[in-house]
C-alpha cells in the first residue's frame, strides 16, 4: 500500500489547542502529584485544581487573537467563546464542589477534578470539530468522563443507581452515532467525496445514504441535548448523581450539544431546509412535555431536570430558525450569537438555583422537596431572594437575563415565520411561571414544612449574589448592545 | 443647568429603584429604612408635579413629546424617557398612588420585616415611573413587568386571606397576558423596524400597514392588554388579587398598575393601528358594557367590602373601555381622565377598606353600622371617595365618565344607553356600602367581639388628604390634562375630532 | 352684576367649606357662619334688585368662564340672570333664610349641629347653581350636588334605620332621573350641536321642528325624578326621616320645585314639544288627585303634609303641561310660602311636643300654642284657596285655565286634566281640614300633647313673616301693588314678581276670552272648597284619638296608606329580582369562569403533566425504547 503520509501538526495547530492542552497537562499533573503527597495534602490539591481552571481562563482570551480559520489538518476550528463558556461551568462545578466535599469528607479526593478538567477539554474539542470522527471521539470522552461524575457519591444508591442508567442509556446512543458514522462514510466511499468533514455535508445531502447516516448522528445530538424522545433519561440522572455534577450537566453537556447542532445546520448552507420541520416538532414536543411534566413534579432535581429539557425545546425552536434561514447566513450567525447570549443567561440562573440547592444540610440531595425551602426567606433572606431572581430568570421575566434570551428566541422564530411555533413557547412559558412560581411562594412561605435543614450558603454566598446580579444586569446591558441581530 | 427637566424625570424612575436595592441589600435600621422609604417617593411625586406644572411650555411640536432624555443619553435599546399627553396624568398618578402607598405603609406599626416591604413596594412604584415615562415600547412593556414579581412575594408573605392560590392566579394570569401583548409588540416592531414610539409612529405613517396585518396584529395587543386591565372575560383574576393583595401593593397595583393596559392601548396600539382600532371597536365595546352591567351587578352582590370595592374597579374598567371604543378625541380624552381619576378614588378606597377591615377584623359590611358616630373622620374619606367613584361632578371622574358617554353616543346611541345604566348601578353598591357601614347599629356578632373603633391616625389621614386634593384639583381644574391631551389626540389623524 | 351673582354662588359653599373643615367641633360658630351667609346672599339680592349699586337690573345677563375643552366638546361655567331666575332666586333665598332662622330654634337640641348646617349651606351653593346656570350641562352638574345635599341631609339622624333607608332611596331615585337626563342632554348636544339655553333658543326659534318628544322625554326624567312625579315620586315621602327644617327647606319650598323651574327654562326657548307637554299634563294631574287621595291614609304629620306638596307639585306639572310657564311658576311661589309655613308649624308642634308625630295624639294645640295655632290657620286657608289668600289665586288660576283649554279644544286629554285637577283641588281642603281640626282644636289625646308650649321665638318669627306672605303674597302680583317708586310690588321686590305679574294678566285674558261659563266656574270652585271643607268637619271633625275613616272602612283606609303599592313593587323588583339576578351573576362568574374554565385548564394540563412524569420514572431499558421510537419518528417526518 503506498507510504501514507503522516504529517506532523505544525506549532500553530499547538497554539489553537492551548487551551485544551493545558487543562490535560494540569489534570495529569495534579494525578502523579496526588500519588506522591501524603493523604492531608488533598485540599491544598483540590485548590490547585480550581486556581488551575481559573487561570487557564486567560488562554482562549489569549487565543482569540489567533486566526480565523480551520486547524489540525482543518479538523478544528476556534470557538473561543465556546471554550470561556466550558471553563466558566468547570470553575462553578468545582466551587459547588467544595461545599458538596465538606459535607462528606470522605468523597473529597483530587481525582473529581481531574476528571472534571478531562470532561471540560473534550467537550471543548467536541465543540469546536469540523470532522465527524473528531466530533465522536470527543463525545465519547466526554460522555464517559461524565458517567464516572455522576457515579461519584458511592455510597448514595440513587447516585450509582442514576450512573448505571446513565451508562446504559449513553452506550446505546454512543453505538447509535457509530452507526450513522459508517453509513456517513459508506456514503463517503462510494461517492469519492470525505463526508466527514461539515464542509462537504452540503453536497453530500442529496445521497440517501449520507441522509441514513446523519439521521443518526442528529438522534446522538438530541439525545446529549436532551430533546423529546430522548429525554427520559435526564430526571432520574439528575436527581441521583451529586448536585454539582447535576448543574454540569443540566448547562455545559446541554450546551456542547446545542452548539454543535448549530454549527452542523449552519454547514450544510442551502439544504437546512429539510430539516426544518422535524426539527419543529420536536421542539415543540419538547417545550410541551418539559413544561407540563414539571407542573406536578415536587422533587427539586428533577424539577431542575424538566426545566433543562423546557430550555432545551426553547433551543431546539432557535435550531429550527437557523435551519429555515438557509439562504441567508448572516441571519444564521445572528442566530449563533442568540444562542451563545441564550446559553450564558440560562448558565447564571441555573447555576444559581444549584448553589441553593447544594447549600442543605444532608449530604444526599436526591429527596430534596420543595416543601423543605418553606420559610427559606426567614433563615436565609439572600439565599431565598437569589433563588427569587434566578428562578424568575427561568420564567422569563423581564429585568432578568432569561426574559431577554426568551424575546431573542421569539424574535428569530418570528422572522422565520414560524408563528405556531412561538404559540406552542407561549403556552409552554405560561406554564413555566406555575412551577417556577409555587416554588418562589413556598420560599416566602412563613410555616416550615419539610424535614431538611437549609445550612446557609457559607462560603458560596459571593458567588450565589455574583449570579444573581449577573442574572439582572447581564441581560440589560449585553441585550442593549446587541443591534447587529436585528 | 442646561437639561434640568430631563435628569429630574430620568431622578423619578431611578431614584425609587436605587432605594429600593439599597433597602434590599444593605441590612439598614429600621429608621434609616423608613428614611430611604420616604425619599425614594417623595423625590417622584414632587417631580411628577413639578413636570406636570412645566409641561406645557416644553412640548416638543413634532414628536408630541416633552422632556425626551435622548438629549441627555443615547443608545438604540437604552430606556428612553418622555412624557406627552396621555403618558403626563398616568405619570402624576403613578407618583402621587405611590407616595399615597407609601406614606401609609410608614404609618403603620405591624408590618413585620418592614425593610422587605418597603423594597419591594419602592422596586414596583420605580417600575410603574418608568412604564409611564418610557418612549422606548420595550421598555415600557418591561418597567412595567417589573411589578410582577414584587407584588406576589408581597401577596405571599403579608396578603390577606385566600392569598396563596390568589397570587399564583395573578401570576399566571398576568404573564399570559403580557406574553399575549409582546406578541403584539413583537409584530408591530418587525413592521415599524424599532421599539421607539416616535420612529414607529413615522414609519407607520409613511407606510401605513395593510388592513389585514393591522387585524392580524391588533387582537394580540387588545386581548393581551385587556387581561392586565381585567376586561370582561378575562377579569376573574382582579378581585381576588386585589383584596388579598396587602394595602400599599393593593393601591399600587388597583390604582396604576391596571391603567397600564389601557395606557398602551391608547398610546401604543390606536394610533398605530387605527382601521384594526375601527374593526373592533363593536367586540370592545360589547364586552366593555358586560364589564360596566354585568361585573356591576356582581358588586352589588357582595358583602364583603374589599371584595365590592375590588369588583367596583373592574366594572369601572368598562367605561374606559367604552371610550377607547369610541376611537374619537373626546372618548379617549375621556378614557384618560377616568383613568386618572379612577386611580386615586380606588386606591383611597383600597386604604381605607383596609384600615377598616383591620381595625374591626371583620370583612362583612351587614355587620359593620353606626361606624361614622365612633370614626367621623375616616367617615368623611370614606364617603369623599365613594362619592368620586359613583360620579359625582367635582371630582376628575365625573369629567371622564361624562366625555366618554358624549363620544360613545355617535358610535351607537343604545351603547350610551348601557353605558350610561353604569351611573345608576355604581350608586346603588356605593350608596349601600355607605349606607351598611355608616349608618344604622353595628350587629351583635360584632359587638362582641369588641372591635377596635379607632379613628384615623395622622399618618393615615395624609395620604388620603393627598388622593383627595389631587382628585378635587382635577375635579376643578379639568384643563390641566385636557389641554395636553387636546394637542396629542388632535395630532392622531385616526381620531374623530368633531362628532358632533 | 357678575360679581354680584358670583358673590351668591360661592358664598355659602365657602361658608359649608369653612364649617366642614375648621368648625367640627364649634356649633355656634357653625350656626353662625351658615346663616351669616344665607343673610348676605339674600342682601346681595335685594341690593342687586333694587339697583342701588351701578346701573338697575337689566332684564336679562349673561357672563361664561371657560372650564373644560376636549376635542370639540366646549364646556363653559356659565351664570345667566333673567326674570324666570330673578323670580326662582327670591323664593330660594328669602325662603331659605326664613329656615335657617327657624332651624337655630329647632336644632338647639341636636348634637350635630355643624353637620347639618354645613349640609344646608352646600345645599343653598348648589340650589343658586341651579337657578344660575346658564347650559344643560350645568344645572346637571348642579343637580347632582342638590341631590347629594339631600341624601347627606336627610341622613343626618344617622343611627336611626330609616333615616338610613331614605336617603339611599332618596339618592338612588334621584339617580335614576338623572341618568334619563343626562341621556336627554348627551342627544340634545349630538342633535343640537350645543347645550347652551341661549343658543338652543335662537336655534329652535330658526327651526322649530329640530326640538325632538323623544329628546324632551328624556331630559323630562329629570324633571320627574327631582320634582317626585309619578313613577319616581317614592322618595319624597320617606325623605321626612330627615329633620323638618329639611323637609321645609328641600322637600318642600325649593329642591323639588327646581324641576318646574328646569321644565318653565326649557319651556321658554321652546324646547318642549305638544308631545311632552302631553305626557307631562297626564302625568301630574295623575299624580295631582292620587297624592290627594292618599294624604287621607297618612296619621303622621309630616307624611301628610309630603303627600299635600306632591298633589301641590303635579298641579305645577300640570300648568307646565298646558304649556303655562308663568302660572306654574306663579303656584310655585306661593306654594314654596304656605308650604313651607305648614312644615315649620308642624316643626314647632313635634319640637314642642317632643318628637310626637301622628296627628291623632295631639289636639288642642290651639290655647297651648297660640302664634303657631294663628299661622297654621293662615297656611290651612291660603292652601285650600279661600278667595283674598295667596294660595287662591294661584290654584284657581290653574283650575281655570284648565276650564279654558277645555272649552277651547274640547279634546278628551284636557278633560280628564280638568277632571283631575278639579278632584284635587276638592281633596285638599278635606286632607287639610283632617289636618287642622286634629291638631289644633278639641282636647290634647295624648300627655305630650297637653305639656306642649309655645316655641321660642328662633321659630315663631319666620312663622309669623311666612304667615304675613301666605295672606298677602298674591295681591302684588293680582292687583299691582307698586310703592317705594316701583321698586315694591306688594309684598315682593318688583323685579322678582316680573315674570308671575305678566304670565298672570295674560291667564287672566284667556279667561275672558273662553266666554261666559268661566264666571259660573269660578262660583262653583268656591262652592266646592266650602262644601268640602264641611264634609272634611263632618268626617274628622271632633278629634277622637284615632281616624274614624280607619276604623269605619279599614281596607278602604289600608288601601290610602298603602300610596299605590308602588313602593311595594319596586321592593318586590329590587329584593327578588335584582338581587336574584346579581347573586346568580356572581355565583356563575365564581362557579362557571372560575372553578370550571380556569381550574379545569390547569387539571387537564397538571394531569397531563402527571401521567408523562410517570413515564420518567421507568426502567433504563425503557429509555433505550423510547431513542429507538424516536429515530423511527425523525425517519417518517423525513420521507413524508
Amino acid at each position: 500500500m503506498e507510504n501514507v503520509s503522516v504529517s506532523i501538526p505544525s506549532a500553530a495547530d499547538w497554539l489553537s489547542v492551548s487551551a485544551e492542552a493545558a487543562l490535560v497537562c494540569t489534570a495529569a499533573v495534579l494525578l502523579v502529584l496526588k500519588v506522591l503527597l501524603p493523604a492531608r495534602a488533598e485540599k491544598f490539591l483540590n485548590a490547585l485544581a480550581v486556581l488551575g481552571l481559573c487561570a487557564m481562563l486567560a488562554l482562549p482570551l489569549a487565543g482569540l487573537s489567533g486566526e480565523k480559520e480551520a486547524s489540525f489538518f482543518n479538523m478544528l476550528f476556534p470557538l473561543p467563546s465556546f471554550e470561556l463558556f466550558a471553563l466558566a461551568c468547570a470553575i462553578f462545578t468545582s466551587l459547588m464542589a467544595f461545599r458538596y466535599f465538606s459535607k462528606d469528607k470522605a468523597l473529597a479526593r483530587a481525582e473529581f477534578f481531574c476528571v472534571l478538567m478531562i470532561c471540560t477539554a473534550s467537550m471543548m474539542l467536541f465543540a469546536r470539530s469540523i470532522n465527524l470522527f473528531v466530533t465522536f471521539v470527543s463525545l465519547e470522552c466526554m460522555t464517559i468522563c461524565m458517567y464516572i461524575l455522576s457515579a461519584w457519591s458511592r455510597r448514595s444508591a440513587p447516585s450509582l443507581e442514576a450512573a448505571v442508567k446513565f451508562l446504559i442509556v449513553g452506550g446505546v446512543s454512543g453505538a447509535m452515532i457509530l452507526m450513522g458514522l459508517a453509513f456517513i462514510y459508506g456514503a463517503g466511499l462510494s461517492c469519492g467525496e470525505d463526508f466527514m468533514y461539515y464542509a462537504n455535508f452540503a453536497d453530500g445531502l442529496n445521497s440517501k445514504l449520507f441522509c441514513f447516516g446523519l439521521v443518526f448522528v442528529f438522534a446522538g445530538l438530541l439525545f446529549k441535548l436532551g430533546a423529546f424522545p430522548f429525554q427520559f433519561w435526564m430526571p432520574d440522572v439528575y436527581q441521583g448523581s451529586p448536585t454539582p455534577v447535576s448543574a454540569f450537566l443540566a448547562v455545559a453537556s446541554k450546551a456542547a450539544a446545542a452548539v454543535v447542532i448549530f454549527i452542523m445546520i449552519m454547514s450544510m448552507r442551502t439544504y437546512s431546509e429539510k430539516f426544518v420541520l422535524a426539527l419543529s416538532v420536536f421542539a415543540a414536543a419538547t417545550v410541551i412535555i418539559g413544561n407540563f411534566t414539571a407542573l406536578t413534579q415536587s422533587n427539586i432535581k428533577r424539577l431542575m431536570a424538566l426545566s433543562g429539557v423546557s430550555n432545551a425545546g426553547y433551543i431546539l425552536v432557535l435550531a429550527t430558525a437557523a435551519a429555515s434561514f438557509a439562504l441567508d447566513p448572516e441571519r444564521q450567525s445572528a442566530c449563533f450569537t442568540v444562542l451563545l447570549f441564550y446559553l450564558v443567561a440560562y448558565m447564571f440562573a441555573t447555576y444559581g438555583i444549584f448553589f441553593v440547592v447544594n447549600s442543605f444540610a444532608e449530604e444526599d440531595d436526591s429527596y430534596q422537596n420543595m416543601l423543605d425551602y418553606c420559610g427559606l426567606s426567614k433563615i436565609s433572606p439572600a439565599a431565598s431572594s437569589t433563588l427569587t431572581i434566578n428562578l424568575a430568570s427561568l420564567a422569563g421575566i423581564p429585568p432578568t437575563a432569561g426574559f431577554f434570551g426568551k424575546l431573542l428566541v421569539i424574535l428569530m422564530a418570528w422572522f422565520a415565520g414560524l408563528y405556531w411555533l412561538v404559540g406552542v413557547m407561549i403556552v409552554g412559558s405560561a406554564a413555566s411561571i406555575y412551577y417556577y412560581f409555587v416554588w418562589i411562594r413556598t420560599a416566602h412561605a412563613e410555616k416550615k414544612g419539610g424535614e431538611m435543614v437549609f445550612a446557609g450558603l457559607g462560603g458560596s454566598a459571593s458567588t450565589v449574589v455574583a449570579l444573581a446580579g449577573a442574572t439582572l444586569l447581564f441581560g440589560v446591558f449585553i441585550f442593549s448592545s446587541l443591534p447587529a441581530v436585528f | 443647568m442646561q437639561y434640568f427637566y430631563e435628569y429630574l424625570l430620568t431622578a423619578s424612575v431611578a431614584v425609587p429603584l436605587a432605594c429600593g436595592c439599597i433597602l434590599a441589600v444593605f441590612p439598614l435600621s429600621n429608621k434609616a429604612a423608613r428614611l430611604a422609604t420616604l425619599a425614594g417617593l417623595i423625590i417622584p411625586a414632587l417631580a411628577s408635579l413639578f413636570l406636570w406644572e412645566a409641561f406645557s411650555d416644553f412640548r416638543a411640536p413634532d414628536t408630541g413629546f416633552a422632556f425626551l432624555t435622548s438629549a441627555i443619553y443615547s443608545g438604540d435599546l437604552m430606556p428612553l424617557f418622555g412624557l406627552n399627553g396621555i403618558s403626563l396624568p398616568m405619570f402624576v398618578l403613578a407618583g402621587i398612588v405611590g407616595l399615597a402607598a407609601g406614606l401609609w405603609a410608614l404609618g403603620q406599626k405591624n408590618i413585620e420585616s418592614f425593610r422587605m416591604y418597603a423594597a419591594l413596594m419602592l422596586i414596583m412604584s420605580g417600575g410603574l415611573m418608568g412604564a409611564f415615562a418610557s418612549v422606548n415600547t420595550l421598555w415600557m412593556y418591561m418597567f412595567h413587568e417589573f411589578a410582577l414579581v414584587p407584588t406576589f412575594i408581597a401577596m405571599c408573605v403579608w396578603g390577606g386571606q385566600g392569598r396563596r392560590t390568589a397570587a399564583m392566579e395573578m401570576a399566571v394570569y398576568l404573564t399570559l397576558g403580557a406574553l399575549a401583548a409582546l406578541v403584539g409588540l413583537i409584530m408591530l416592531f418587525i413592521n415599524s423596524g424599532s421599539f421607539n414610539l416616535i420612529d414607529m409612529m413615522q414609519s407607520f405613517s409613511a407606510m401605513p400597514p395593510s388592513a389585514a396585518l393591522q387585524n392580524f396584529i391588533f387582537p394580540f395587543l387588545l386581548f393581551g392588554l385587556g387581561t392586565l386591565v381585567s376586561l370582561f372575560p378575562f377579569h376573574s383574576w382582579a378581585p381576588r388579587t386585589y383584596a388579598a393583595a396587602p394595602t400599599s401593593f393593593a393601591m399600587l397595583h388597583a390604582g396604576v398598575l391596571k391603567k397600564f393596559g389601557l395606557y398602551m392601548l391608547l398610546q401604543v396600539a390606536l394610533p398605530l393601528l387605527p382601521a384594526a382600532a375601527k374593526d373592533w371597536a363593536g367586540v370592545l365595546a360589547a364586552l366593555a358594557l358586560c364589564n360596566v352591567v354585568v361585573i356591576g351587578l356582581i358588586t352589588m352582590a357582595q358583602r364583603d367590602v374589599k371584595m365590592m370595592v375590588s369588583y367596583s374597579s373592574v366594572s369601572h374598567m368598562g367605561i374606559c373601555f367604552l371610550g377607547i371604543a369610541s376611537m374619537s378625541v373626546l372618548g379617549a380624552g375621556g378614557a384618560v381622565l377616568m383613568m386618572f381619576g379612577h386611580g386615586l378614588s380606588v386606591a383611597l378606597l383600597f386604604m381605607l377598606s383596609n384600615a377598616l377591615v383591620n381595625r374591626l377584623n371583620q370583612w362583612n359590611m351587614l355587620w359593620m353600622g353606626g361606624v361614622y358616630s365612633k370614626m367621623p373622620v375616616f367617615a368623611c374619606f370614606f364617603v369623599a371617595a365613594i362619592l368620586a367613584t359613583i360620579g359625582l361632578p367635582g371630582f376628575a371622574n365625573f369629567w371622564g365618565e361624562l366625555s366618554v358617554l358624549l363620544a360613545i353616543w355617535k358610535f351607537s346611541p343604545v351603547v350610551c344607553a348601557v353605558g350610561a345604566l353604569g351611573l345608576i348601578i355604581s350608586a346603588i353598591y356605593g350608596l349601600r356600602a355607605v349606607a351598611w357601614i355608616f349608618m344604622g347599629k353595628p350587629d351583635k356578632r360584632l359587638i362582641e367581639a369588641e372591635p377596635v373603633y379607632e379613628d384615623l391616625t395622622w399618618q393615615e389621614r395624609i395620604p388620603a388628604i393627598l388622593l383627595i386634593a389631587a382628585l378635587v384639583f382635577v375635579g376643578v381644574f379639568p384643563d390641566s390634562i385636557t389641554s395636553g391631551l387636546n394637542d396629542v389626540l388632535g395630532s392622531i389623524g385616526a381620531y374623530a375630532t368633531n362628532i358632533k | 352684576m357678575y360679581g354680584l351673582m358670583n358673590f351668591m354662588l360661592f358664598c355659602p359653599l365657602a361658608a359649608a367649606a369653612l364649617i366642614l373643615l375648621f368648625m367640627r367641633k364649634r356649633p355656634v360658630g357653625a350656626q353662625i357662619v351658615s346663616v351669616g351667609s344665607a343673610a348676605a346672599c339674600l342682601a346681595a339680592l335685594l341690593y342687586m334688585f333694587f339697583g342701588l349699586g351701578e346701573g338697575a337690573w337689566s332684564g336679562y345677563f349673561s357672563a361664561a368662564a371657560p372650564l373644560f375643552k376636549l376635542g370639540d366638546f366646549v364646556f363653559d361655567f356659565g351664570l345667566s340672570f333673567d326674570s324666570l331666575s330673578a323670580d326662582m332666586i327670591f323664593v330660594v333665598c328669602f325662603v331659605g333664610f326664613l329656615i335657617h332662622i327657624f332651624s337655630i330654634g329647632y336644632m338647639d337640641d341636636d348634637t350635630a349641629k355643624p353637620r347639618f348646617f354645613g349640609g344646608l349651606s352646600f345645599f343653598m351653593f348648589s340650589m343658586t347653581g341651579i337657578v344660575f346656570s346658564n347650559n344643560l350641562l350645568e344645572m346637571f352638574v348642579f343637580w347632582e350636588f342638590v341631590g347629594f345635599s339631600s341624601y347627606m341631609l336627610i341622613a343626618h339622624y344617622s343611627a336611626n334605620a330609616d333615616a338610613r333607608a331614605a336617603s339611599k332611596k332618596a339618592f338612588i331615585t334621584n339617580r335614576v332621573g338623572d341618568f334619563g337626563f343626562l341621556l336627554g342632554i348627551i342627544w340634545c348636544w349630538h342633535s343640537l350641536g350645543t347645550v347652551d339655553f341661549a343658543e338652543i333658543k335662537t336655534l329652535l326659534a330658526a327651526d322649530p321642528s329640530r326640538a325632538s318628544t323623544a329628546m324632551g322625554l328624556l331630559v323630562m326624567c329629570g324633571f320627574l325624578g327631582k320634582s317626585a312625579q309619578i313613577p319616581l315620586q317614592v322618595w319624597l315621602t320617606d325623605a321626612m326621616a330627615g329633620p323638618t327644617p329639611v323637609s321645609a327647606l328641600i322637600h318642600a319650598a325649593t329642591m323639588v320645585a327646581a324641576g318646574v323651574f328646569m321644565m318653565c327654562r326649557l319651556g321658554q326657548i321652546g324646547f318642549l314639544t305638544s308631545g311632552v307637554l302631553g305626557v307631562a299634563l297626564v302625568l301630574c294631574s295623575l299624580l295631582a288627585f292620587l297624592a290627594g287621595l292618599w294624604a287621607l291614609g297618612q296619621t303622621d304629620i309630616k307624611k301628610t303634609l309630603a303627600y299635600s306638596t306632591l298633589a301641590h307639585l303635579g298641579l305645577m306639572g300640570s300648568a307646565v303641561g298646558m304649556g303655562l310657564f308663568g302660572v306654574a311658576m306663579f303656584h310655585l311661589t306661593m306654594h314654596a310660602f304656605f308650604k313651607a309655613g305648614l312644615f315649620l308649624v308642624a316643626g314647632s308642634v313635634i319640637h314642642a311636643c317632643s318628637h310626637e308625630q301622628d296627628m291623632f295624639k295631639l289636639g288642642g294645640l290651639l290655647k297651648k300654642m297660640p302664634i303657631t295655632a294663628f299661622a297654621a290657620l293662615i297656611f290651612t286657608l291660603s292652601i285650600i284657596s279661600v278667595p283674598y289668600f295667596a294660595g287662591f289665586y294661584s290654584k284657581d288660576a290653574i283650575l281655570n285655565c284648565a276650564f279654558a283649554r277645555n272649552v277651547a279644544n274640547a279634546d278628551t286629554l284636557s278633560l280628564v286634566a280638568l277632571i283631575l285637577i278639579a278632584a284635587a283641588a276638592f281633596l285638599t281642603p278635606v286632607y287639610m281640614g283632617r289636618f287642622f281640626f286634629n291638631i289644633f282644636l278639641g282636647s290634647p289625646q295624648s300627655a305630650k300633647a297637653s305639656a306642649a308650649k309655645e316655641s321660642s321665638a328662633w321659630m315663631t318669627l319666620p312663622l309669623v313673616v311666612l304667615a304675613l306672605f301666605a295672606l298677602g303674597g298674591a295681591w302684588g302680583v293680582a292687583y299691582g301693588l307698586g310703592w317705594a317708586g316701583g321698586l315694591m310690588n306688594g309684598l315682593f321686590p318688583s323685579a322678582a314678581t316680573e315674570f308671575v305679574s305678566a304670565a298672570y294678566a295674560q291667564s287672566l285674558k284667556i279667561l275672558e276670552a273662553s266666554g261666559s261659563g268661566m264666571h259660573t266656574f269660578e262660583i262653583c270652585t268656591v262652592c266646592m272648597t266650602i262644601v268640602a271643607l264641611l264634609l272634611s268637619w263632618a268626617v274628622y271633625g271632633r278629634n277622637r284619638g284615632a281616624d274614624p275613616v280607619e276604623k269605619k272602612f279599614p281596607a278602604i283606609f289600608g288601601a290610602l296608606r298603602a300610596h299605590g303599592w308602588f313602593d311595594d313593587v319596586y321592593n318586590y323588583y329590587i329584593e327578588k329580582i335584582q338581587q336574584r339576578i346579581a347573586a346568580l351573576l356572581s355565583v356563575l362568574d365564581l362557579l362557571v369562569l372560575h372553578q370550571i374554565i380556569i381550574r379545569g385548564i390547569s387539571a387537564v394540563a397538571a394531569g397531563f403533566g402527571e401521567g408523562v412524569k410517570r413515564l420518567h420514572a421507568a426502567r433504563a431499558y425503557s429509555y433505550t425504547r423510547w431513542i429507538m421510537a424516536g429515530i423511527v419518528i425523525i425517519f417518517i417526518i423525513l420521507i413524508a
